[in-house]
């Protein structure tokens, strides 16, 4: 090859990776128009990169010794061939697999051939592990069908521990796919037997696990359409075979095994569910998954989801969507292909059967095809399904829309996310109060103080329930921002944001029909709820400029009423649905009054007044029995907030139980006013989950438990379903040359990587936050994505870290007291020591002479100092501040200050005084200073997949980076500014409903 | 000290790199005896979960063979290219004579699933790897250099970089051209 050639197919090669497979074709198309041999040729590269997986990721070395290993095995194996073991006379050996070696056997009992398994050591020798493994093989030996092995016997002789099993004269279906590429009516033939065998074994309650084709037998040696062409292997045991399924529980672990990355369980891992990736606990859905795998594999040549590790294999099943299908494919197989490979297990095939039933229907059309243009007509399959009569499927219309929005989500919902995440909500709209009542608090806590410790220890233990619990995701364009659920739950009313303009859509949950009541308009719909007669929707708009409104709208259609202006907080009714309360902030008083008002917007009266605190109430909620209304408040100390009651009658506050939030959202009764459920995060960095707060015991639990944000609630009137927007963050740190964002490469894989903050040792070193193991910890990496460390464990959550100029040390945020303080760890995560003891202090920076400036939320929010090796805490801006980035010779703070309507950000000095500059950023989410300390880099939050940045002292703004999707959650330069650190990745915002959560219901 | 403390190799290898081809022959029952360790702990299996202890174990055996910290730093680039060379040298040999006793006998048996390690088509086969390297190497030398460091040497994207006086990043984005070339050119093969 001519080295131009080979320097113009280095370069394609590169510049076509960094693409989408979609942009990618007009990409190449175009730069090699005229020379079909160079496209081929790049096509073929990117192709190999895709397939290569652990391909010579491993040294030399150990594949050596693996292949020493497999020798020295094969010997071993030899050396056993005519040993008697059981009635067993070995007689050659035939592979082996996860859980032992594998013997063609004869059984001297009954004179027939057997497949005799022999158990691995690491099964034998743990009894109970045993114990529980025999106990699932005597479960899926019961299992009698056709397309399902049949296991003989397990038993042991001595210190070996069998199974045996049907000998069958076939080849497994990965080495049947090597070797030809099958025809589509035999796919769908072997899939129909696979999803029969599924079909019986789901029915006695058994789940496969770990369906993949090296767990498919293919017996050549029989025509098509005859019984026994295909056998499953292997039910049930998965789990106990410490299977990369199972060895993957936690993210942890996975972690573990991308570093080291076994070859085979990245070929495992290819065929999991999304929830089988995330460790979640599997049921027949997840069998449905890998069989939608292993169909797109015959179909396609290729498995869907691919990467060069287990670990990258994960994040595409979770994050990535059906890459597109062939268009040759009939669209009803497209169809079939879809439904059983949806993310949410809700939305997918909910049986086997119904999946055999479209597998066959499908059949069925091909051969009327066929047979009406006279091709060949195969045979029916004779395949029986569990006792169950078959019964047509109920074809749903097909919906390709949905799939298409999947990934995008505007920068808009991230920042409103974000800002809900931290507890801004009422910053933005409450700002100017804020601001004019800091640090002021009376009203009605001195009322209340003595009840906080009184509650009560003796009520019965709440009936909700976490195991019964079933999801269903309403909606997948990833851009839901609010949503509700009508009293008779038969309607979802929700906010669609595209990241411009909001609209609103009203779902019919039983058709899944979906109509927009509202179109997109530049407003934000807030506080969503039904009248409890579910004939009229209210809602809030806000314009961004006036004070925020509240409308009502016939659920049947009609126009939208405007009811009240300046309102601060969803409506709640009165049990006969006459009256609402609602919040609204006196900004020239410094209140907060709870109002009440009839349901046409009229005779408005206050009920209580709470000065404004920091962040001030929260939405109301009026009891079944009308009498108190409950509403989250900063709790009597100040330390988090506490859900409070308001006697309707006489205005009396007092506290429900003692448990304390951050950020409490969304508060609703239980129909039998029981307790309340809502939204509500425990700290800064913690995801929003749904609570249930007993009542008027005050006993709080979680009913969610994960790291993703929900960002409403809703109950029907039974209580038994609810309604929320749930929120998913991907994020992973991606490494590009500062000169050119556009060979960005991905080096972590996990789910949650750099979501909060991210900085660079002074030998080129990541230290950055992730999620991975259930709570917000540092890790440090280098560079390349190898060396992956964590810094800090089982010292509640660490994030946003600065490493020291001298790169000794690290500093963050940790909760680890209770509160959010700035602490210090050397670099290799020993010596945590905490520097400051406020109220609360998030977004330590450290200054090149040694000092380290944060920000304090403790009666109002300020900047401060403290020397890094310890020492007096010095205030140094006594302005409400948000957000902190020192210029890199230590001299300047940048930092953020809000405007009623607005966020710029000021450049002090770091010795404090007045603003030397002020930026008007229109929007950020994050901003550093470049490298050369003239500007101020930043995240655009209308442009939000890129990094923009400002010159300080004037000038248009310049886009940095040119990524074409996914958003830029916070990023670093390494200490030389040659090379940029970037935190990356998407949040999908979708209407998920839960019911079974009542342990009663 | 034993015949394979890291000093005695790494002088084994400077030896081997100045003309001393007596050092190869000392050097050989040293890398063997590696690859016997390393082998018996995948014959055991006795926990297929842990795969952490067997990659510190391979990173151990790189280290007992080459031994960076006992060359002075002006030294180190070179040794790494000439460690990587030797290791290639004598693990393509290994594989050679592996091949040529399995083929005087012996049947192999079929892995149920055990996903192939090298080549798509050649599990295990590190000669058609070397080959194909000679042909990457023909056609762009620093692309066969950075295979040849971080697969047989061993060498991290950092080390390697630092034996070619090149950044991380380039080490990163010329291994993924080569990786997915010697892929293709591997699956193209039978």
């Amino acid at each position: 090859m001519k080295p131009e050639r080979w320097q113009q197919l280095d370069k394609l090669f590169h510049a076509a990776r960094g693409r989408t497979p979609t942009e990618r074709a007009a990409f190449l198309a175009e730069a090699c128009a005229g020379d079909e041999e160079l496209r081929k040729e790049v096509e073929a590269l990117i192709a190999a990169n895709e397939r290569a997986g652990s391909f010579i990721e491993k040294p030399a070395l150990e594949v050596e010794a693996r292949s020493l290993a497999g020798e020295q095995g094969d010997a071993e194996a030899e050396s056993m061939v005519g040993k008697t073991i059981g009635h067993y006379r070995l007689i050659a050996p035939l592979g082996s697999g996860g859980m032992g070696e594998v013997y063609l056997a004869h059984d001297n009992v009954l004179g027939r051939r057997v497949a005799l398994k022999l158990l691995h050591a690491f099964f034998t020798k743990d009894s109970e592990r045993l114990r529980r493994f025999e106990q699932e093989a005597r479960a899926a030996s019961a299992l009698n069908h056709p397309n399902i092995i049949t296991i003989h016997e397990i038993g042991h002789d001595g210190q070996f521990h069998f199974i045996a099993q049907e000998f069958v004269e076939g080849v497994t279906l990965s080495k049947y796919l090597g070797s030809k590429g099958p025809a589509l009516n035999e796919v769908l033939e072997i899939a129909m037997q696979v999803a029969s065998a599924l079909a019986a074994a789901h029915a006695k309650g058994i789940v496969h696990r770990d369906v993949k084709p090296e767990n498919i037998m293919v017996d050549e040696g029989r025509h098509l359409g005859r019984q026994n062409h295909v056998k499953v292997l292997d039910f049930g045991i998965a789990k106990l075979a410490d299977l990369p399924a199972a060895a993957m529980k936690a993210e942890a672990t996975t972690r573990l095994l991308v570093n080291t990355g076994e070859g085979r369980a990245i070929g495992t891992a290819a065929y999991m569910s999304p929830e089988q990736a995330r460790g979640e606990s599997v049921d027949a859905r997840s069998d449905i998954w890998s069989l939608g795998v292993v169909l797109y594999e015959m179909l396609t040549g290729k498995q869907p989801f691919v990467g060069g590790t287990s670990q990258d294999v994960i994040a595409s099943i979770l994050r990535d969507d059906l890459p597109p299908l062939p268009k040759e494919l009939p669209d009803n197989l497209k169809w079939v292909l879809k439904k059983a490979l949806r993310k949410e297990s809700g939305d997918r095939y909910q049986t086997a059967r119904e999946l055999f039933s479209d597998l066959r229907d499908l059949q069925g059309e091909m051969q009327e095809t066929e047979a009406s243009v006279g091709g060949p007509v195969p045979l029916t399959p004779d395949v029986e399904l569990a006792g169950q009569t078959r019964t047509a499927a109920v074809r749903e219309p097909a919906a390709p829309t949905r799939e298409a929005f999947a990934h995008a989500t505007s920068s808009a919902e991230y920042i409103a996310g974000k800002i809900k995440r931290l507890g801004w909500d009422a910053i933005v709209v409450l700002a100017a109060l804020i601001i004019a009542a800091a640090g002021i608090t009376f009203g009605l806590y001195k009322l209340i103080g003595q009840n906080l410790s009184q509650t009560s220890k003796s009520q019965p233990k709440p009936e909700v329930s976490l195991q019964r619990m079933k999801i269903a995701r309403l909606t997948s364009t990833g851009k839901a921002t609010d949503a509700a659920i009508s009293p008779d739950g038969k309607y979802v009313v929700h906010v669609v944001d595209d990241g411009q303009q909001q609209s609103l859509w009203m779902r019919q949950v039983s058709t899944s029909s979906n109509v927009q009541i509202n179109p997109p308009a530049n407003v934000s719909y807030q506080g969503l709820t039904f009248s409890p007669a579910g004939d009229y929707l209210y809602y809030t708009a806000w314009d961004h400029k006036t004070p925020i409104t509240l409308y009502q709208m016939p659920v049947l259609g009609g126009a939208s009423r405007k009811l009240v202006t300046d309102i601060d907080s969803v409506v709640t009714f009165s049990p006969d649905g006459k009256q609402f309360a609602f919040l609204r902030g006196y900004p020239s008083r410094g209140e907060i009054a709870v109002l009440v008002a009839n349901a046409d917007g009229t005779a408005e009266r206050r009920v209580a007044t709470h000065g404004i605190d920091a962040l001030a109430l929260g939405d109301p909620a009026w009891s079944p029995n009308g009498k108190v209304i409950a509403y989250p408040a900063p709790s009597t100390d100040a330390n988090g907030k506490t859900l409070f009651e308001v006697q309707v009658a006489d205005g009396a506050v007092k506290p429900i139980g003692s448990q304390r939030w951050h950020q409490v959202e969304n508060v609703t009764w239980l129909r039998d006013g029981s307790g309340l459920m809502f939204i509500a995060s425990e700290g800064v960095p913690s995801p929003s989950q749904i609570w249930y707060l007993s009542y008027p015991g005050g006993e709080a639990h979680r009913i969610t438990n994960d790291l993703n944000d929900y960002l409403s609630m809703s109950l029907a009137a039974d209580s038994a379903t609810l309604v929320t927007v749930k929120s998913e963050q991907v994020s992973n740190i991606w490494i590009a040359p500062n000169d050119d964002a556009g060979r960005a490469s991905q080096i972590t894989y996990s789910k949650f990587d750099g979501i909060d903050g991210i900085s660079w040792t002074p030998d080129g070193k990541i230290v950055y936050v992730s999620g991975a193991g259930g709570n917000l910890d540092l890790w440090m990496t280098g560079a390349d994505g190898t060396g992956q460390k964590q810094l800090t464990a089982d010292a509640g959550n660490n994030s946003q870290p600065s490493v020291s100029a001298d790169g000794r040390y690290i500093v963050f945020v940790s909760d680890r007291s209770g509160t959010n303080h700035v602490w210090r760890i050397d670099l290799d995560g020993s010596n945590a020591r905490q520097l400051t003891d406020g109220g609360g202090e998030l977004n330590p920076q450290c200054s090149p002479t040694g000092t380290v400036v944060y920000q304090s939320s403790s009666g109002k929010s300020n900047l401060w100092k403290v020397p890094i090796e310890g020492g007096e805490t010095v205030p140094i801006i006594d302005k409400t501040s948000t957000g902190v980035a020192l210029s890199p010779d230590g001299k300047w703070i940048a930092s953020g200050y809000f405007q009623p309507t607005s966020v710029k950000i000021a450049i002090y000095p770091i010795e404090g005084g007045e603003s030397h500059r002020i930026l008007d950023l229109s929007g950020y989410n994050y901003f550093r200073w470049t490298p050369d300390g003239r500007s101020l880099a930043y995240v655009d939050q209308t442009k939000s997949s890129n990094i923009s940045s400002q010159i300080i002292d004037g000038g248009p703004s310049k886009q940095l980076t040119n990524f074409k999707s996914d958003l830029v959650f916070s990023f670093a330069w390494s200490r030389d500014g040659k090379q940029l650190a970037l935190a990356r990745g998407t949040v999908n915002k979708d209407v998920i409903l839960i019911t079974n959560f009542m342990g009663q219901q | 000290m034993t015949a394979d403390s890291p000093h005695e190799v790494t002088q084994l290898l400077l030896d081997w790199s100045s003309g001393d081809q007596a050092a190869l022959d000392r050097l050989l029952p040293l890398v063997d005896r590696e690859l016997h360790r390393l082998a018996h702990h995948y014959m055991r299996r006795e926990n297929p979960g842990h795969t952490l202890q067997t990659t510190a174990l391979v990173n151990e055996a790189y280290l007992k063979l080459i031994d960076q910290k006992n060359v002075h730093w002006k030294n180190r680039a070179h040794f790494f290219a000439l460690a990587a060379q030797l290791m290639r040298r004598i693990l393509v040999d290994h594989a050679r004579r592996r091949q040529y006793a399995k083929r005087g006998g012996g049947a192999h048996k079929v892995s149920l699933d055990d996903a192939m390690l090298v080549s798509p088509k050649r599990g295990g086969d590190l000669i058609a790897l070397d080959e194909a390297l000679d042909r990457l190497a023909a056609i762009d030398p620093r692309k066969g250099k950075i295979v040849e460091l971080r697969f047989f040497g061993g060498l991290s994207v950092d080390e390697t970089a630092e034996a070619l006086q090149i950044s991380s990043v380039t080490v990163m984005r010329e291994w993924s051209m080569a990786k997915a070339w010697l892929y293709n050119s591997l699956s193209n093969e039978t």
